[in-house]
């Protein structure tokens, strides 16, 4: 079966809106909009300032809204109180099996071995059968919006998406540094830095926002959580 | 779906004396209309918002094949599949085509509105394969075998009482009457799913032409299941769901997510682009993009209704409006209720098919200043009946015409109009209960049969006005 659908939709699109030939709008609104090379270090730089120097108020911020939504948040000092929440947390919830990213900070702070000594097992991502099995998924948040309580998760081959979505309790390791705003101000620094992972002109294969834990209120409107995802989102925020 | 008939005057009136129906609708309805006002109000350059995103909704329609292509090109280029679709028949058979080359057995899907359009679930089961709706009150509405009365709370009709007896019904559950309850058992059920299914579909908030990116909006998470889970993705879209650049997409997370639960953030949002990467643990081997017309360029090719397609399905037009309040969404017959379902239904169907939706309002206008995309959704509904009566015989059109006629006549002559109200106090006498007027003779019954009307009042209100004025100010 040919299907000249694809040519079909243009053309009746380019005849309802009276137009002989495509007309890309396209490139010419994106420039148009975008700022000069220097205009947008400069607003990056503003950006990534206001992460500095309002650090405390973004923080108040973020753990005020993440509270909101039904989430833990925890600040800690040393690494070493991340090693005790976490474990704190793995033996309230009596946990045998779980799920970690193999990410730059949590991997610097040996946060696996630690556990794995401790006598906890772990599982892959790569099978599906057992991360069903897996009692807490532990990752690390990219980016954190201070105005919504939100943490930013970028996929990567390091980064695996179930690990925050399977297990019933999700913890997520972020550091106080990563704090934005608000969302405008994460899409400019996501859209505008080249070549990190998850930026655009190196989009990775998912980049999810989480602000809390899963919910629904589908039934007469009341709030129930862990529906599908996480019933318990922790968020351990490290602020050295 | 060529054999449809909606018929608003009949459903309507049936779903006006259900009083579970006018409860649940009551409750909800108020609920909603708080909570939204409230995350509005929070923002503090919420018109600005409306302005902003309205002016790139109007841009991207002006340049829409343009944008398509560039979206084509950039999913392409992430490792996606793109299909284009005229039509319902040939989304679905796109679709099953997909399934059928991958022996899919059985499929899990979240929530989308565009799928609904389609009745994907029907040729799904058609070629014997499974489908099942992951989002709890979708779920619902399958077990239940219903249509959604709602587009951002499809069970919002249902009890929970009404929702246990369907468990106990349909799966065989003992009977639990708290929510709590209910959707731990439906999590289970649907985790069983989830792991067994070869293929998600899901539906698309946004697309971004400039990365090839689609961005899903959900509160559960069986939206992030149904796309990371199953071996293949496949995201079914209107063609006017895309939008120019990444960095438009903060604008329209807060205008939809802020109008539709009135929520800031809504618990998840994905961004997903192209299918899981060679070196990715988990995600989808395969990324399908569907892109569907179904009659919106037919849309697009009328200036008087073009902006219907800025919806962003938000659905606070449903929740503001009073009508909805009074009807409930089944009553809108199809996929799309309240007022944005009576506007686009007849547009989407066929005028014939949906000829009582555009007169199912009373063009206060509520619609058009809680729409966060500014559609002037009541000049829509118009420019709609104009149609509709053009389409009429010309008995019927000729009597309209006199019936006007008349009524400009009255208008404009003061005495004639003074008299006929004079008159009009003294013949209603009969027909007053408890100072509204019920069940009029013909014509007038046309009016009376749905609803009633205020009986008129013995002191003209030019007479009442003038005390009221002096009094108060
Ligand atoms: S018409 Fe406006 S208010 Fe109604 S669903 Fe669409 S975007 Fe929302």
């Amino acid at each position: 079966m040919i299907s000249n659908s694809r040519e079909d939709i243009l053309k009746r699109i380019r005849i309802g809106l009276h137009r002989l030939a495509i007309v890309r709008g396209g490139n010419e609104y994106i420039s148009k909009a975008s700022s000069s090379y220097k205009e947008t270090q400069q607003k990056l730089e503003i950006i990534r300032r206001n992460m500095i120097e309002k650090k405390s108020f973004l923080l108040d911020m973020f753990m005020n809204e993440v509270t909101k939504v039904n989430g833990n948040v925890f600040i800690v000092k040393s690494e070493d109180e991340i090693k005790h929440y976490v474990t704190r947390l793995v033996e309230e919830h009596d946990a045998k099996s779980l799920a970690i990213w193999e990410s730059g900070f949590l991997k610097q702070i040996n946060l696996r071995e630690f556990l794995e000594i401790k006598g906890l097992g772990f599982v892959s991502p790569y099978s599906k059968e057992q991360m069903a099995e897996a009692d807490i998924g532990i990752t690390e948040g990219d980016f954190c919006i201070a105005e919504t309580g939100t943490i930013v998760l970028i996929t990567n081959e390091r980064q695996p998406r179930s690990i925050s979505l399977i297990p019933p309790v999700h913890i997520a390791i972020v550091k106080s540094d990563e704090i934005i705003e608000n969302s405008k101000d994460l899409f400019f620094l996501l859209a505008n830095t080249v070549g990190e992972s998850g930026s655009l002109k190196n989009l990775t294969s998912c980049i999810t926002f989480i602000t809390g834990p899963s919910r629904t209120g589908d039934i007469e409107l009341s709030i129930t959580l862990g529906v599908h995802g996480p019933k318990e989102l922790h968020i351990i925020i490290y602020d050295s | 779906m060529e054999n449809i008939k909606l018929s608003f005057e009949k459903d309507s009136a049936i779903a006006l004396k259900n009083i579970k129906l006018q409860r649940a609708l009551n409750k909800a309805i108020d609920q909603f209309r708080n909570v939204r006002w409230r995350a509005v109000r929070e923002f503090q350059d919420w018109e600005q918002l409306r302005v902003s995103a309205r002016r790139i909704k109007e841009w991207t329609i002006d340049h829409l094949d343009g944008y398509l292509e560039m979206l084509e090109a950039n999913v392409i280029n992430a490792g996606g599949n793109v299909h284009w679709a005229s039509d319902a028949n040939e989304a679905c058979e796109i679709i099953l085509d997909i399934a059928q080359k991958h022996k899919v057995k059985s499929v899990v899907k979240s929530k989308s509105m565009a799928t609904e359009e389609i009745e994907l679930n029907h040729s799904f089961e058609g070629a014997g394969i499974k489908v099942v709706e992951t989002d709890l009150g979708e779920y619902i509405i399958q077990l239940a075998n219903e249509r959604p009365s709602h587009i951002i709370a499809p069970a919002i009709h249902k009890t929970k009482d009404d929702i246990s007896k369907l468990f106990v019904e349909k799966l065989n559950t003992p009977y639990f009457n708290e929510p709590e309850d209910l959707t731990k058992i439906a999590r289970e059920k649907l985790r069983n799913e989830f792991l067994n299914a070869d293929m998600g579909v899901s539906g698309v908030n946004f697309s971004v032409a400039e990365t090839g990116t689609i961005v899903i909006v959900e509160n559960e998470g069986n939206a992030r299941l149904t796309t990371t889970v199953p071996r293949i993705h496949v995201a079914l879209m209107g063609i006017e769901k895309v939008i120019p650049r990444f960095e438009d997409l903060p604008i329209f997370l807060n205008i939809l997510i802020r109008s539709a639960t009135g929520q800031k953030m809504s618990t998840y949002v994905s961004l997903i682009t192209g299918p899981k990467r060679n070196s990715d643990l988990d995600g989808p081997e395969e990324f399908h993009l569907v892109i569907m017309d179904n009659g919106r360029s037919k849309i697009l090719s009328n200036e008087e209704t073009r902006e219907s397609l800025y919806c962003i399905r938000c659905g606070a037009c449903l929740y503001i409006c009073p009508v909805y309040k009074k009807v409930g969404g089944h009553s809108y017959g199809w996929v799309y209720q309240g007022p944005i379902g009576a506007i686009i239904t007849p547009q989407l169907l066929g005028i014939d098919k949906a000829s009582d939706l555009p007169f199912a309002s009373s063009l206060c206008g509520a619609c058009k200043d809680v729409c966060p995309v500014k559609i002037n959704i009541p000049r829509v509904l118009l420019e709609l009946r104009a149609r509709v009566i053009n389409d009429k015989r010309v008995g019927a059109r000729f009597l309209l015409r006199i019936a006007v006629k008349l009524w400009r006549f009255t208008m404009e002559n003061t005495s004639f109009y003074n008299l006929a109200l004079r008159l009009s106090y003294i013949l209603q006498k009969p027909w007053i209960r408890h100072g509204r007027l019920v069940s009029l003779p013909f014509p007038f019954s046309r009016w009376t049969k749905k609803r009633d009307f205020p009986a008129i009042s013995k002191i003209p209100f030019r007479k009442q006005w003038k005390e009221i004025k002096d009094l108060e100010f």
